[in-house]
């Protein structure tokens, strides 16, 4: 059965994070209340995705290097995010990415108080990504360099869990049609299956968020369907956790939201990182 | 016994813990065995599932139940602020303090399953010899009465299919000791002599309640592996333990899932 390799420090899998900074990513989205910018939005689920990811794995000696990350940004140039220690790299073991993030910022976090009430107490969150929101999308060439990591990736370690695309983009590709890089991606593949590709779109609009469809009957224009064409669908796996958080995600479901929400994107990210138990 | 960490792992990280007697028990006490699982997602799991399958241990021969292991939980967890400071200026000591991705967990706290039993022997001619035992299992760690090369009873899970990722477990923070209580199974039952009882945690429980049912007879492999002496745990060079030759085949042929392994095999010999 595919997608059913132990992740293991000995064997580990790959996430390549993709990440819009073109300048429409400077305006609002949805956010209930508050106005909050796209880049913003998607800066923030990144990092809290890098802390759950890192929590997740630590242990006393230290976090142990389940996932080899790369975030790659998209906008005035395509290339590594990351900053500080870890700037220009491209696929950094989890242990290297917990170990320097960008800054460690300390914030407030209310936590029961034992007493029905609540206390305010101060908790470390590391930053990794700051929001970036300028230039154009150059999505063509971002897929580019995916194309380019992961292939060396299956190459390396064929026996993996296949390594994990994610897209997060609020708009069309200025240098051209993605499609044939993507398919690339998704050609390519270890022992243990296809290289998984999904795609999240950031929206300002009111329209309703449309989750993990299995057709594109239902979108509203051309780029929502490139977008879903270019979509892997979603393992069981993924499906079934997908199901245990309210979300419908029926068979021929893919890894594919239009018009994201704050909570879809947070969603998204954790389901499009929920794998198989971790030895 | 049997303990080996799972492959990738060194002896440092294996996290599951087991009490046996010292020496063998006298005629007139009775004893109490114990093995507890660190959850692998917790920090500290290996130290809490030691402190659990002590304190367990400790009952010596008292007989368990729902309550009575409930009541242990909570006072485990009681010592565990002391435990965790003790560890946390350790680390600052060793210039190692600790990360900010060790405090989310540290803040949760530890959490293993446990599974004690224990035996007393009685006078009177209904037991012939033998006696009394009494159990009580939190999560998924098993134990297995066989007697004349058969099993007679398995508890708390009876087939290879009941187990899954997510057993109950005993927690390290603050306890509910109504909660823990409603979730230990507790079971009792005779022993006679030469019945052999097998305590596992979940991996090897798993794998001897399949083997059962297809007619291996599990025993008579842990026995093979137990009486033969390249079964000890030898440590080589202290990071890699070398692994059992028959465990290694298991886990080649995907027969046991990959985790940390304890059996702990119980004797009850005559007076």
């Amino acid at each position: 059965m595919a997608y059913s390799v132990e992740i293991s420090r000995a064997n580990p899998t790959g996430f390549v994070f993709l990440i819009d900074q073109s300048t429409s990513m400077e305006d609002s989205i949805a956010a209930g209340d508050a106005t909050k910018r796209k880049a913003d939005v998607v800066a923030d689920a990144l990092n809290r995705l890098l802390f759950e990811l890192s929590v997740k794995c630590a242990k006393e000696e230290g976090v142990r290097d389940y996932f080899h990350v790369a975030v790659i940004g998209y906008g005035t140039r395509v290339g590594s995010a990351y900053g500080g220690a870890l700037a220009g790299r491209d696929l950094v073991p989890l242990s290297q990415v917990a170990d320097n993030p960008l800054r460690v910022e300390e914030r407030a976090k209310k936590v029961p108080d034992g007493a029905g009430g609540l206390v305010e107490t101060s908790a470390r969150f590391p930053v990794w990504v700051d929001p970036v929101a300028h230039g154009g999308t150059p999505m063509s060439q971002a897929f580019g360099q995916a194309v380019a990591l992961v292939e060396r990736w299956v190459a390396e370690r064929p026996g993996s869990f296949p390594p994990i695309v994610i897209n997060l983009t609020d708009g069309e590709s200025t240098d051209g049609d993605p499609s044939e890089h993507a398919a690339k991606l998704r050609s390519l593949a270890t022992a243990d299956g296809p290289v998984l590709l999904f795609n999240l779109h950031v929206s300002g609009g009111n329209a309703n968020p449309v989750v993990f469809p299995a057709e594109d009957a239902n979108l509203p224009d051309d780029f929502a369907r490139l977008l879903f064409g270019m979509s892997s669908p979603l393992p069981p796996h993924m499906r079934s956790y997908a199901t245990t958080q309210g979300i419908a995600a029926a068979e021929g479901s893919r890894g594919f939201v239009f018009n994201a929400d704050i909570t879809s994107v947070v969603q998204f990210l954790d389901i499009g990182t929920r794998a198989t138990d971790l030895r | 016994m049997l303990c080996e960490p799972k492959a990738g792992s060194t002896e440092a990280e294996y996290e599951d813990a087991w009490s046996v007697p010292r020496g063998s028990a006298s005629a007139a006490e009775g004893c109490t065995v114990a093995v507890a699982d660190g959850a692998s997602e917790s920090m500290l799991a290996g130290a809490w599932a030691r402190i659990l399958a002590r304190a367990v241990g400790r009952s010596a021969g008292r007989d368990l139940d729902a309550a009575g292991l409930a009541e242990l939980v909570c006072a485990a967890a009681g010592q565990w602020p002391a435990y965790l400071e003790r560890y946390l200026r350790l680390r600052e000591r060793a210039g190692r303090p600790v990360a900010w991705y060790e405090e989310p967990k540290l803040e949760r706290g530890a959490y293993a399953t446990l599974l004690g039993v224990s035996f007393r022997r009685e006078s009177g001619p209904v037991y012939s010899g033998g006696g009394t035992w009494t159990g009580a299992a939190l999560g998924d760690s098993c134990a297995f009465q066989v007697r004349r090369n058969r099993l007679v009873s398995a508890f708390p899970l009876e087939a290879a299919d009941q187990f899954d990722t997510s057993p109950d477990l005993a927690g390290s923070r603050d306890p509910d000791p109504g909660l823990v209580e409603l979730r230990t199974v507790a079971r009792r039952g005779t022993w006679l002599p030469g019945d052999v009882f097998y305590l596992a945690t979940d991996a090897a429980a798993q794998w001897f309640l399949a083997e059962e049912v297809s007619g291996r007879r599990p025993w008579v492999q842990i026995d093979e592996v137990f009486d033969a002496v390249d079964a000890v745990d030898t440590v080589d060079d202290g990071d890699a333990p070398v692994p059992s030759a028959w465990l290694e085949g298991l886990r080649a042929e995907r027969s046991i899932r990959n985790d940390d392994v304890t059996i702990v095999r119980c004797r009850l010999e005559p007076a």
